[in-house]
C-alpha cells in the first residue's frame, strides 16, 4: 500500500434538508482495488460522482492525484480527466458511434496519434477485455448486457488510465460470466498497474478481488481490508456479511 | 509517473554522427546503430508521446538498413503502457514480415508484462478486404441507394395502409378507441395552438392585402383587394399555412415523443403486456389531428378573413356593410369547402409521417434528431403535393 492517490476528506453531500453524507473520509491508495458497499440510496453513485467532479458537495475536500476537484475547477478537471476511466452502470457508450468508435473517441481526444494507430491500439484494448471482432463494427443498441460491460470496459482502458472507477460491473451477468470479468479487473490491476475503485453488490466480487471495502453506514464512511471489514461489530455490516460468514464457517466445518 | 504528457522535446534536433552513412541515429526516444542493428528505447513510450514517435519510426525506414537483425534493447525506457507496448510490438512486427530478426533484451520485469500481454492477446489487426473495382462499387452504391429508396417507399405506403386499416377499425369498433390520450393529444396538437395559427393568418392576411392594394390600386380596381385575398386565404393560405405549422410543431413532435418511446423499449414493453402501441400511441395523436387540423383551419380562415376586412375599412376606406357584400357576392362558401376538403387529408399526411418516423426510429440518440427533421420536411413536402394534386383536381372539376 503506497501512496494515496485520492483522498476525500470530510465531505458533507446534502440535498435540501436531505443530508446524504455527514463527514466522509475516505483513501484510495496507488494500486489497489477497493470496493465501496452500502445500502440502496446511501449514496454511493453520490460519492462517485463527487470523486469524478460531475457533482459539487456541499462541503469538504476531494484530492485527486492532489488537486482539489470539489469545486470542480475546469483546469483542475482537466488535469484528471485523462488519468481516469470511469465504467457507468448502464455503460452509457455513445448510442451513436460504433463500438470500436467508441474505444476510439477518447484516445482521438487527448492525443494526436494517427487514425489508423488509434484503431489497432482500440483494437488491442477491445481483443483484451474479450470482446469479439465481429462485436467491433456492431452499435451499442446490438450489443447484450455483458458485451455492453465489456465494451465500456475497453473504453474506460482506451487512454491508459490510472484510475479506473467502475460503476456495479458485474450486475446484470450471469455468476460465469461476473467471475470472468472479475478475474480480468484483477488481471488488468496487475499487470496494468491501474487502481480500481468499484461499486459493488455483488458479494463474490467484493470478497475475492478487493483489497479493501468501504462501507457507507450511518452517513460515514468505515473503511478497511476486506478481512477487517467482514468482521466489523457494527450491526448493518453484520447482517450484510452476515450470511458469507455463515456459508465460510459452513465451509470450515 | 506523473507526467503522461510529452516533456517538449524536438525531435529534428537528433544528433546523426555521419549524416552520409547515417550509422546510428539519435531520438529522444530511442536511438538506432545501423550497424549491429541495436534499437535502444529510451523515456517514455507511453499513450501521451505515442503520437511523436510512430511518425518517426516510419520514417527511418528501418528496412532499408544494411543489416539483417534488430536488438531491441528496452533497458532506457522510463515509463511503459500497453500503446506503447503495441507500437513497439508493431515495428518489431513489421521488420520480422520484411525478413528481419528481431530480439528483445533488457526488459525489466515491469515491461516485459506489457510485451507479454500484447503477445497473448490474439493479433488486433484489421481484416483487409479485397479491393473492388470503382466500377463495381459505383454500381453498388447505385443499387443499394435504389433498393434504398424503393423499401422506404414500400415501407410508407405499407404504414399507410395499416393505419388507415387501424383508423378505420377503431371507428367500427370504438370501445378500442383511448379517450383520454386523444384529448391530451387535441389539447396539444389543436387547442395549444389557437393562438399562433389565428395570428399568423391574420398577418398573412393583412401583408398579402397590402400587396395586392399597391398593386390594385394602379388601376383603379384596389375594391378587387377583398376578392384577392378573401379567396386565397379561403381557398389556399388558411389550409396550407394551418398544415405548415401543426407539421411543424406536432409531426416532429410525435417523431421525437415516440422514437424516444422506442429507444427506450417502452414499446416493446407496451407489447409484450399485450398493449397494442397503434391504439395507444399511433390512433390518437392521429385522431387528434383528423379533428384538430380541420378547427385550425378554420379558426385560420376567420383571422385571415377578419384582417382583410379591418385593412379594408382602414386603409382602403371603404365601409364595412359594403366589404361585407362583396365578400357575400363571391359566393365564399364554395372556396371555404374547396380550403376545407383538403384539411384532413394534410392532417393524415402529417400524423402518418410524423409517427412513422418516430416508430422506426434507428436506435440511437441522434437518429431521434434527424428522424425529427426529417419528419418535418417530409410532411411539408407531402402537404405541398396533396395540394398540388387537390389544385389540378378542382381545376379539372371546374370548381
Ligand atoms: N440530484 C439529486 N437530488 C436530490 N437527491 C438526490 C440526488 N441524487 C441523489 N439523491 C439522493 O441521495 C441519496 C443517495 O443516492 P445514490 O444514488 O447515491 O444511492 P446509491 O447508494 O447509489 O443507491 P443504489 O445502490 O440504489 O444505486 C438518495 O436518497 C437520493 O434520493
Ligand atoms: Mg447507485
Amino acid at each position: 500500500m503506497s501512496e494515496p492517490l485520492i483522498q476525500v476528506r470530510n465531505l458533507v453531500n446534502r440535498f435540501d434538508s436531505h443530508t446524504v453524507h455527514d463527514g466522509v473520509e475516505l483513501t484510495v491508495f496507488e494500486h489497489e482495488i477497493l470496493g465501496i458497499v452500502g445500502g440502496s440510496g446511501s449514496g454511493k453513485s453520490v460519492l462517485l460522482r463527487t470523486m469524478l467532479g460531475l457533482h459539487t458537495p456541499t462541503s469538504g475536500e476531494v484530492l485527486v492525484f492532489g488537486e482539489d476537484i470539489a469545486c470542480r475547477d475546469s483546469g483542475k478537471l482537466s488535469h484528471c480527466q485523462h488519468r481516469w476511466g470511469v465504467l457507468f452502470q448502464g455503460g452509457a457508450l455513445f448510442s451513436g458511434l460504433t463500438v470500436l468508435e467508441n474505444v476510439m473517441a477518447p484516445i482521438l481526444e487527448h492525443t494526436d496519434i494517427s487514425n489508423s494507430f488509434v484503431e489497432e491500439l482500440a483494437r488491442l484494448k477491445l481483443t483484451m477485455v474479450g470482446l469479439a471482432e465481429e462485436g467491433f463494427d456492431k452499435f451499442p443498441s446490438e450489443l447484450s448486457g455483458g458485451m455492453v460491460k465489456r465494451a465500456a470496459l475497453a473504453r474506460a482502458l482506451a487512454i491508459e488510465p490510472r484510475v479506473v472507477f467502475l460503476d456495479e460491473p458485474t450486475s446484470g451477468l450471469d455468476p460465469i460470466s461476473a467471475a470472468d470479468f472479475d478475474q480480468l479487473i484483477l488481471y488488468l490491476r496487475d499487470h496494468l498497474r491501474l487502481t480500481v475503485v468499484m461499486i459493488s453488490h455483488d458479494m463474490d466480487s467484493l470478497l475475492t478481488i478487493c483489497d479493501r471495502l468501504a462501507v457507507i453506514v450511518d452517513k460515514r464512511i468505515i473503511a478497511d481490508t476486506t478481512e477487517v471489514i467482514t468482521r466489523h461489530p457494527h450491526p448493518w455490516i453484520r447482517a450484510y456479511f452476515g450470511g458469507v460468514r455463515g456459508r465460510a464457517a459452513l465451509g470450515a466445518a | 509517473m506523473e507526467n503522461t504528457n510529452a516533456p517538449s522535446c524536438d525531435l529534428d534536433t537528433f544528433s546523426a554522427s555521419g549524416q552520409e552513412t547515417a550509422i546510428e541515429t539519435e531520438y529522444y526516444f530511442f536511438a538506432v546503430d545501423a550497424e549491429s542493428g541495436r534499437f535502444g528505447l529510451k523515456g517514455d513510450w507511453t499513450i501521451g508521446t505515442i503520437s511523436k514517435l510512430e511518425g518517426v519510426i516510419e520514417e527511418l525506414e528501418l528496412k532499408k538498413m544494411p543489416i539483417n537483425s534488430f536488438e531491441f534493447h528496452c533497458g532506457g525506457l522510463q515509463r511503459f503502457d500497453l500503446s506503447g507496448a503495441w507500437l513497439l510490438y508493431r515495428t518489431a512486427e513489421r521488420l520480422r514480415a520484411a525478413g528481419f530478426e528481431t530480439s528483445f533484451s533488457g526488459f525489466r520485469a515491469e515491461h516485459l508484462q506489457f510485451i507479454d500481454d500484447v503477445l497473448n492477446i490474439e493479433k488486433p489487426h484489421k481484416s483487409r478486404e479485397k479491393p473492388v473495382p470503382a466500377l463495381v462499387q459505383a454500381w453498388r452504391i447505385l443499387q443499394a441507394y435504389g433498393v434504398d429508396m424503393l423499401n422506404e417507399i414500400s415501407m410508407r405506403y405499407l404504414w399507410f395502409l395499416s393505419i388507415s386499416a387501424r383508423l378505420v377499425a377503431t371507428v367500427l369498433d370504438p370501445r378500442r378507441f383511448r379517450l383520454i390520450s386523444t384529448a391530451r393529444h387535441i389539447h396539444d396538437v389543436g387547442i395549444k395552438a389557437i393562438g399562433i395559427v389565428a395570428m399568423m393568418a391574420f398577418l398573412v392576411a393583412l401583408v398579402l392585402g397590402f400587396q395586392g392594394q399597391n398593386q390594385l390600386v394602379q388601376f383603379g380596381a384596389q375594391i378587387y383587394t377583398i376578392d384577392l385575398v378573401s379567396i386565397s386565404v379561403l381557398r389556399e393560405m388558411g389550409g396550407l399555412l394551418t398544415a405548415i405549422l401543426v407539421a411543424g410543431r406536432s409531426g416532429s413532435a410525435f417523431a421525437a415523443e415516440i422514437g424516444v418511446m422506442q429507444l427506450n423499449e417502452e414499446v416493446d414493453a407496451m407489447q409484450t403486456m399485450g398493449i397494442d402501441p397503434y391504439e395507444t400511441l399511433i390512433i390518437p395523436r392521429m385522431t387528434a389531428l383528423l379533428i384538430c387540423l380541420p378547427l385550425l383551419t378554420f379558426i385560420a380562415d376567420i383571422a385571415g378573413l377578419i384582417g382583410i376586412f379591418l385593412l379594408a375599412t382602414v386603409t382602403l376606406d371603404i365601409p364595412g356593410n359594403l366589404v361585407v357584400e362583396r365578400f357575400l357576392a363571391l359566393e365564399p362558401m364554395d372556396h371555404f369547402m374547396v380550403g376545407m376538403i383538403k384539411a384532413p387529408f394534410f392532417a393524415l399526411v402529417i400524423g402518418m409521417i410524423g409517427t412513422y418516423r418516430g416508430y422506426y426510429v434507428a436506435s440511437s440518440a441522434d437518429a431521434v434528431g434527424r428522424n425529427t427533421t426529417n419528419a418535418v420536411v417530409e410532411s411539408i413536402f407531402l402537404v405541398m403535393v396533396v395540394d398540388a394534386l387537390f389544385s389540378i383536381i378542382f381545376t379539372k372539376l371546374g370548381i
